[in-house]
């Protein structure tokens, strides 16, 4: 049985469907069998942070509605063998859906692979509530912004009355604003949510830019590697942490701060 | 091509393509069946166009292309 690894936070735009995205890449990259369900009904972007968005035939209806069978449902990705995309509707909201027909499949899923990645939707509704029920492990990602951690406290929250494997991954973590004591760094907020600290993603300008003309894992060789690092923290069961702030220290480093804070 | 013209080329294919409905969609899968197909007998000059009509049940199917070399084996 292959883990079922559920990505939630609460708040929106805190990076979930990048981080999905970017970790299934790495894994996949790592040799793994990888299947990464979007499971923001209505709203999903999953499969344009893979940069597959135009290989996408058919989705969770069709199968629903027998006119795709489960393989070719899912979209193999154009970088790795052993990665593939599932696509909910992108018109049809969570409540349309056959709840035990979706816990088939995922189910399913959980047999054929290794690992199944679920992007969720934002909020606490009863998507959430269905997904971090029958996922193994729960994922909660944050970034250093008090909103972000406030919402991931109240998921948290949620989580640990599930009593299951739970981390959280901090992401868009800037190294200027760390060393100058102006934000949060990754280990204060998994210590404030109570949640074993999974990794950090550091912001990045590639992803900004370039996450707009191909796959986020692909926008700059500094994003791969942190993505790297977060994927065997997840198959090793590490924290390690790559480090966004060796740019700021220093006499350039503190140039660089102050330029930073002036644009 | 810049950045900028490049990021507009994709938003714009994803904007169409969160327009087409389920046939339509299909109609893509099948292009790029078909493109396959032509390309072992003819050259394909440019694109392929695929018209799917739905009126009343009946479909109706047009395939437009250029051939710019016939490729004949003997
Ligand atoms: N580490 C990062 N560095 C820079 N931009 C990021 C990073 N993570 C996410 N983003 C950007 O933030 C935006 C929201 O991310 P997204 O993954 O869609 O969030 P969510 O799925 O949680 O709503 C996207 O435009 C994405 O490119
Ligand atoms: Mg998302």
């Amino acid at each position: 049985m292959g883990r079922i690894i559920g990505f939630v936070s609460g708040k929106g735009g805190v990076g979930k469907s990048c981080i999905t995205a970017g970790i299934g890449k790495a894994l996949a990259n790592l040799n793994k069998s990888v299947c990464l369900v979007d499971f923001d009904f209505g709203l999903n972007n999953l499969d344009l942070m893979l940069g597959i968005e135009t290989n996408v035939v058919y989705d969770l209806t069709d199968y629903f509605a027998g006119r795709s069978r489960l393989r070719q449902t899912l979209v193999p990705d154009s970088e790795f063998d052993g990665l593939y995309y599932l696509s909910t509707h992108k018109a049809l909201s969570f409540d349309s859906v056959d709840r035990s027909l979706l816990k088939e499949v995922i189910t399913k899923l959980g047999e054929v692979f290794e690992y199944v990645l679920i992007d969720c939707s934002a909020g606490m509704g009863q998507d959430f509530k269905f997904i971090v029920n029958i996922v193994s492990e729960i994922i909660v990602v944050s970034t250093p912004n008090i909103c972000a951690i406030r919402d991931a406290s109240k998921v948290a929250s949620e989580v640990f009355k599930l009593k299951k494997q739970a981390g959280v991954i901090v992401n868009k973590v800037r190294g200027d604003l760390v060393l100058g004591g102006k934000s949060f760094d990754e280990k204060q907020i998994a210590k404030t949510l109570g949640l074993k600290l999974i990794g950090v993603m550091p912001e990045y300008e590639a992803i900004s830019v370039y996450s707009s003309i191909k796959s986020v894992y692909n926008t700059s060789l500094e994003v791969k590697n942190a993505f790297m690092i977060l994927a065997k923290n997840i198959l090793k069961n590490t924290s390690f942490c790559v480090d966004y702030t060796y740019k700021f220290k220093g006499v350039i480093g503190a140039l660089r701060r102050k330029l930073k804070a002036r644009a | 091509m810049s950045l900028n013209e490049r990021i507009e080329n994709r938003l714009n294919l994803i904007l169409t393509m969160d327009k087409f409905d389920k046939k339509d969609k299909l109609s893509e899968a099948f292009k790029a069946d078909l493109i396959k197909v032509f390309s072992s007998y003819f050259k394909l000059d440019g694109d392929l166009n695929v018209d799917i009509k739905v009126e009343n049940n009946d479909y109706s199917i047009n395939i437009f292309g250029k051939a710019s070399d016939i490729y004949c084996y003997q």
